[in-house]
């Protein structure tokens, strides 16, 4: 088996990564000087450069011109395996949450929804367009659908104020799993003048269904986030903290 | 009455097998070789191996030869947090592992010694077309001798189950990623197409044994979670 050695850039990009795993290292800090990190890695600036292109690729840092080098961390990461709601999510998280709805209206059900909430085609269906913003930040747009015939006066509910899941557990609803398909959109016109990023930008493309203990579609909901202010973990157990 | 040749032979190998002279996961000689060995016609040779692949002491893979199946654990963590759905006819490349020192970041992750070797692979998984680019990152120190396991014909949960070490949990992150030039290349994407970028650690109850990257090409794949309510609200 053969030994390989790391190229230059890939051992200057490997410390720096591993210097930001460290919890002294805080969000926005800005990393040495290029000058200095020259001398300290023994490279030269062409190799440097390549590594803060690598970094800056998967997004861990982020560069100013004439101004230097800045880390990425706390991102939005969401756990997955929890069926957390995003109001309980922030709140743990101490992220200040404000929701505007868009969009809140009866609508026919379509070929999807009815294939996701187990519905005839054209059944009445609760439709929740809201924007969700994150410490001041619009972070999210989320579409919710909801059987109408399941929860009737959902409708007349203020969701600015009121959580969607809250408002359904207090309907009865029991939430109990779900599944989720993750993968990449580019943003449309409408999305791209909301998130106030070029047209086009990539993001992220959230669907998901939730059931109850019974395996009845509770809610069919697909949202967009930019993928700059996100990313998403699962942990199958909480990670002991050391 | 003797028993037929074939007969024969599959209880010599399957000998061998139980015998660990052919350890699990390791490559049979090939059936000209074992005709050879033992004078018989290769005809009888591969209704011997065939048998033997039907009593699940091997695995026959068209092109490549007959490797010794490794033992079953039943319940393998792999589909645990996010899944990238697999293309079952899935095309068996083989894997050039190679070695490398962990170096400082690995070394965190890992929870090794930054000078300790990792075995280091990089693969395409996809049909005609590729779907996703693999990376692994290993230590040396937990499978001593992965080559001889075949990690392109085995998966990479069945041979650390092998070597006594069982996935308890997972830790997985997942963001969008610009794709560098080679994994455009590698994975046939336009200029400036992103890709899905998936890094787990999977531990067993010692903490972490593998660090794998998956750069999943997003036009053609969603990655799957399923979750639960495992935890009452407060």
């Amino acid at each position: 088996m053969k030994f390989v050695e790391p190229m230059a850039w890939q051992k200057v990009k490997e410390q720096l990564m591993a210097d930001m795993l460290s919890d002294d290292v805080k969000d926005g800090d800005r990393l040495d000087s290029e000058r200095k990190m020259m001398r300290r890695f023994g490279v030269t600036r062409d190799t440097l450069r390549r590594a803060f292109v690598e970094l800056r690729r998967e997004g861990l840092i982020y560069s100013v011109p004439a101004s230097g080098h800045f880390v990425v961390k706390n991102k939005n990461i969401r756990n997955l395996r929890d069926l957390q709601s995003l109001t309980d999510w922030a709140k743990e998280q101490r992220i200040v949450l404000e929701t505007e709805v868009l969009k809140q209206r009866v609508i026919e059900a379509d070929n999807e929804i009815a294939k996701r909430l187990r519905l005839d085609l054209g059944s009445p269906v609760f439709y929740l367009q809201r924007l969700r913003m994150l410490d001041g930040k619009l972070s999210l747009i989320e579409n919710s659908h909801i059987s109408l015939s399941r929860f009737p006066g959902i409708g007349s509910i203020d969701f600015e104020s009121k959580s969607l899941y809250q408002s359904m557990e207090e309907m009865g609803a029991l939430f109990s799993h779900g599944e989720e398909e993750i993968s990449v959109t580019h943003l449309n016109r409408e999305e791209a003048g909301l998130f106030d990023l070029p047209f086009g930008s990539p993001a992220f493309f959230l669907r998901s269904v939730v059931y109850d203990a019974d395996d009845i579609p509770l809610e069919y909901l697909y949202s967009v986030h930019p993928y700059k202010y996100q990313s998403f973990r699962y942990d199958s157990a909480e990670e002991n903290r050391e | 009455m003797n028993k037929p040749f074939y007969l024969q032979l599959k209880e010599v190998l399957q000998e061998m097998i139980e015998d660990g002279t052919f350890s699990p996961g390791k490559e049979l000689p090939s059936e000209h070789q074992i005709a050879e060995r033992y004078g018989v016609h290769p005809h009888t040779t591969r209704a011997a191996l065939k048998l033997l692949e039907k009593d699940g002491f091997l695995q026959i893979v068209p092109r490549r030869g007959a490797f010794v199946s490794l033992r079953n654990y039943s319940e393998i963590s792999e589909d645990q947090g996010f899944t990238i759905p697999k293309d079952k006819r899935k095309k068996r490349r083989r894997t050039k592992i190679v070695l490398r020192e962990a170096g400082p970041y690995y070394a965190k992750i890992l929870r090794i010694d930054p000078r300790d070797e990792l075995y280091y692979f990089k693969r395409i998984e996809g049909m005609k077309e590729p779907l996703y680019l693999e990376e692994v990152f290993l230590p040396v120190k937990k499978v001593p001798r992965l080559s001889e396991m075949n990690p392109d014909i085995f998966p990479l949960y069945e041979i650390l189950a092998q070597n006594d070490i069982l996935i308890e949990r997972t830790s997985q992150r997942l963001k969008i990623s610009d794709a560098s030039k080679s994994v455009r290349k590698k994975l046939k994407l336009l200029d400036g197409e992103v890709v899905l970028l998936l890094e787990r650690a999977d531990f067993d109850r010692e903490g972490p044994v593998v660090f794998m990257r998956y750069y999943v090409r997003s036009e053609d794949l969603a990655i799957e979670v399923k979750f639960k309510r495992n935890r009452i609200n407060k």
